[in-house]
């Protein structure tokens, strides 16, 4: 029964165009968010969530647990026939609408994690993997790359095969150092090629490459020998090529259905045409596709922290304590808005990023950095809620939080974002001082 | 006192890098299990471990073991935080262990004690006089017992071979013995969880299960949640310091953009946050140690320690893995499993926001 008072209820109280002025619908913050966007990033995010209840929250604790018995290329089937690993970019690359294209670069893949990791950050990385492993490709702006090996990508995920790709930079010695202009100067580098006759021999050893296990293309970095990262090169290489395996698949605290993998290569040959951009412009690739894809992490984060969320609301709705649902406690309802104001300030800065016309250091860096810190206090604060059920696997709360601490370390941590954020921004912002 | 102490402190370090380590290892999301029974035998041979039985090694001065009774907690709290430097899981087994012993009457097996109930509230009310829906005692034609109810989230060390539990009769609590095969008690395991993988877990259901007479007595939930709130308080300080130190070392063996980590701002932000989080928090416990006592301000000071204390640790532990990068989100630096282990030892027995409710009580109302 709503009192007087109530919002709903008071605002009948004015004449129409008062009301007209005064929203109080009981509409969801989600249903209130997707409404500010274009038709076009409506109807994906809508798409993603419908995706993601059917075919990735049902798997997600069963993937956590034994994420060696999850055939995720199923998934990857699913998601490519639903047209979702073909959309960062527009006919004849890909998918995406050119009028969503035209208006962010960014959008489609950042609703896209949100919706798919609140499912499950883990099955949620191992499809957008994909869109990191050929971003190399779209940001090297190289006619070869995008004729040749997009369309190529493209024409396979539409055959409905498992075509996925992925990105791989770091090194076991060089985590941090290929992410940071300063590490990259004195990085110590193990990834090698030499010129050899009609193309290149690579030599050297990739670790934690996200999807590096189930992917079929990798765009792999490597510097000359005897040289630094200015000789930086990227290469296109596929499993198939002699001397390219997979090494160990590593055992990570979170986000687990998605392989993060050593890339072994041992003499491999790769063609002339297997470069992309040109030779010694591979620094200059990697930088821009963070650039990219650090405000999908960004997204990531949140969505893990919805994921969260949601979860936590489930439970204080369904359990009682004393006479009360847990949601009826004022501190239960103080700490869950709590949590949608954090949501709500991490949504922002994921679109926020998204919505520069061509993405940049800072803005990528400002948006992980954020939402990467504040997930795991969401997922924190949610834990806290459930008590003693937090620790337990099966209310996914858990799950959610060991998922979320990996996005304040991947794509660079936190602390060389933050150090990005002012390097980005240091001549513009500090000239002169 | 304080030699007595360093003492214990250095048995106990001994014997975690002599027995302990071993089980870590580097395979295994929490390390081979399998030699736990082996290691918590010897603790208790070694007297690490109380026992019920006055025979035993650590009946008088294992960690809760009855010398504690006169001379306090902070030879126990101090053995639990060295243990904990290199397993919270070990540690929690040891002390969940001697807090059940330190309840039981002598000669009685090791048992598990059986406190939390669903849907129950812990406020200082019902630590003075059972809630209307607690777990029922209540006496039998025979002269015995009979009790029926829900505990949940019974931790206990492995191996236990009864129920401690607390139950509501019509003057107040008592705590009544329970073998864990007796008819009517059924134990179900709540699945899979987060850390502290060494320890067991259990929801029981009683139903109706016969109680001897002289396996009841008076119980005092609050002499019982006083020291297993510093107990885990200390596990979590020994965490947290084992997780430091760890990052200490990576830090000052590897090398980011051509220098020593330890060299860099970014990274000594984070050591010297933790390093100070970690003293803070190991300075509370002993002065909340130093001032325990059977009384509602000690309880109110223990819960004081494990809200700050447990919250402390566990940012302490997830800045440290943060030193490591990649390295400490894998398995094997195990940096990963102390921050499972730090962030279940802040959310179990009471969750930080019904301890802060205690704490609140007890400065508002003075719950005494």
């Amino acid at each position: 029964m709503k009192t007087a008072l109530a919002p709903e209820v008071a605002r009948l109280q004015l004449n129409a165009l008062g009301r007209l002025l005064y929203d109080a619908d009981p509409k969801t913050l989600w249903d209130r968010d997707t409404a500010t966007l274009p038709w076009t990033f409506r109807r994906l995010r809508r798409r993603c969530r419908d995706f993601a209840a059917a075919h990735i929250a049902p798997f997600a604790l069963q993937a956590d647990l034994d994420p060696h018995g999850f055939d995720v290329h199923k998934l990857f089937v699913l998601a490519a026939r639903a047209g979702f690993q073909t959309e960062f970019m527009p006919w004849p690359w890909g998918t995406l609408n050119p009028a969503g294209f035209v208006r962010s670069m960014l959008m489609a893949p950042v609703l896209k994690a949100e919706e798919f990791c609140t499912a499950c950050a883990g099955l949620g990385l191992s499809l957008l993997a994909h869109e990191l492993g050929i971003a190399p490709l779209f940001v090297s702006g190289d006619r070869r790359a995008y004729f040749k090996w997009l369309g190529r990508i493209y024409r396979e995920i539409k055959a409905g095969e498992p075509a996925v790709a992925a990105f791989a930079i770091t090194e076991p010695g060089a985590g941090s150092d290929v992410e940071d202009t300063e590490g990259g100067e004195k990085a110590r580098l193990g990834c090698r090629w030499r010129k050899v006759a009609g193309g290149y021999r690579l030599n050297g050893r990739k670790c934690f490459i996200s999807g590096g296990g189930a992917s079929r293309w990798i765009t792999f970095f490597a510097a000359e020998e005897g040289k630094g990262l200015e000789s930086w090169t990227c290469f296109l290489l596929d499993k198939s090529m002699a001397g390219l395996s997979v090494g160990r698949r590593e055992k990570k605290m979170g986000q687990r259905a998605s392989d993060a993998s050593e890339i072994v290569l041992e003499d491999v040959f790769a063609p002339d045409e297997r470069v992309i951009g040109a030779v010694g412009a591979g620094w200059a690739i990697n930088r821009n596709v963070l650039n990219y894809s650090r405000a999908v992490v960004g997204a990531i984060a949140l969505g893990t922290a919805r994921g969260a969320f949601e979860r936590a609301v489930q439970f204080c709705r369904e359990t009682r304590l004393g006479d009360r649902r847990l949601l009826d406690y004022q501190d239960v309802q103080i700490a869950l808005a709590d949590m949608m104001v954090t949501l709500s300030a991490m949504r922002a800065t994921a679109w926020h990023a998204a919505r520069y016309r061509v993405p940049f250091q800072a803005g990528g860096s400002v948006a992980k950095t954020f939402c990467a810190d504040k997930a795991w206090e969401v997922c924190n604060a949610a834990m806290e809620l459930l008590g003693d059920h937090g620790y337990l696997h099966g209310h996914g709360v858990e799950k959610a939080a060991r998922d979320a601490r990996l996005a304040q370390i991947y794509e660079g941590t936190n602390q060389i974002n933050r150090l990005a954020v002012f390097e980005g921004q240091m001549e513009a912002e500090f000239r002169g001082q | 006192m304080s030699e007595h102490l360093d003492a214990f402190r250095q048995t106990a370090a001994l014997f975690a890098k002599k027995e302990i380590e071993p089980l870590l290892g580097r395979e295994g999301r929490d390390g081979d299990l399998s030699l736990l029974p082996g290691i918590l035998q010897k603790a208790r041979e070694t007297g690490l471990t109380a026992t019920a039985d006055p025979a035993g090694a650590g009946w008088e001065y294992g960690v809760w073991g009855r010398a504690c009774r006169a001379d306090g907690p902070a030879a126990s709290l101090a053995v639990l935080q060295e243990i904990a430097r290199t397993c919270a899981g070990a540690a929690a087994c040891i002390h969940l262990a001697g807090l059940a012993a330190f309840f039981s009457d002598d000669g009685a097996p090791p048992a598990a004690v059986a406190f939390f109930e669903p849907a129950w509230i812990v406020d200082w009310p019902s630590l003075r006089r059972p809630p209307a829906d607690a777990c029922r005692l209540t006496p039998a034609a025979d002269g015995a017992f009979r009790i029926a109810g829900v505990k949940h989230f019974v931790h206990a060390a492995p191996e236990f071979a009864g129920l401690l539990i607390f139950a509501a009769a019509s003057d107040g609590w008592r705590l009544a013995f329970a073998p864990k095969t007796a008819a009517g008690v059924e134990l179900a395991d709540p699945g899979p969880r987060l850390g502290l993988a060494a320890i067991e877990m259990a929801h029981v259901t009683l139903r109706d299960c016969r109680i001897e007479a002289s396996a009841v007595r008076a119980g005092e939930p609050a002499a019982f949640l006083r020291r297993h709130l510093l107990g885990l308080s200390a596990i979590a300080v020994g965490n947290a310091a084992g997780a430091l130190r760890a990052a200490l070392a990576y830090a000052a063996e590897r090398y980011q953009g051509g220098e020593q980590l330890d060299a860099l701002p970014a990274v000594r932000r984070l050591l010297g946050d933790s390093g100070s989080r970690v003293a803070a928090a190991a300075g509370f416990l002993d002065s909340v140690a130093q001032n325990d006592r059977d009384d509602p301000p000690s309880l109110a000071r223990a819960c004081a320690a494990k809200l700050r204390i447990t919250t402390d640790c566990a940012q302490a532990v997830t800045d440290c893995l943060q030193v490591l990068g990649g390295y400490g989100y894998m398995e094997d630096y195990r940096l990963e499993k102390r921050l499972r282990d730090a962030i279940m030892l802040k959310l179990m027995a009471v969750k930080p926001d019904a301890l802060r409710e205690l704490c609140a009580a007890a400065e508002t109302e003075g719950a005494r």
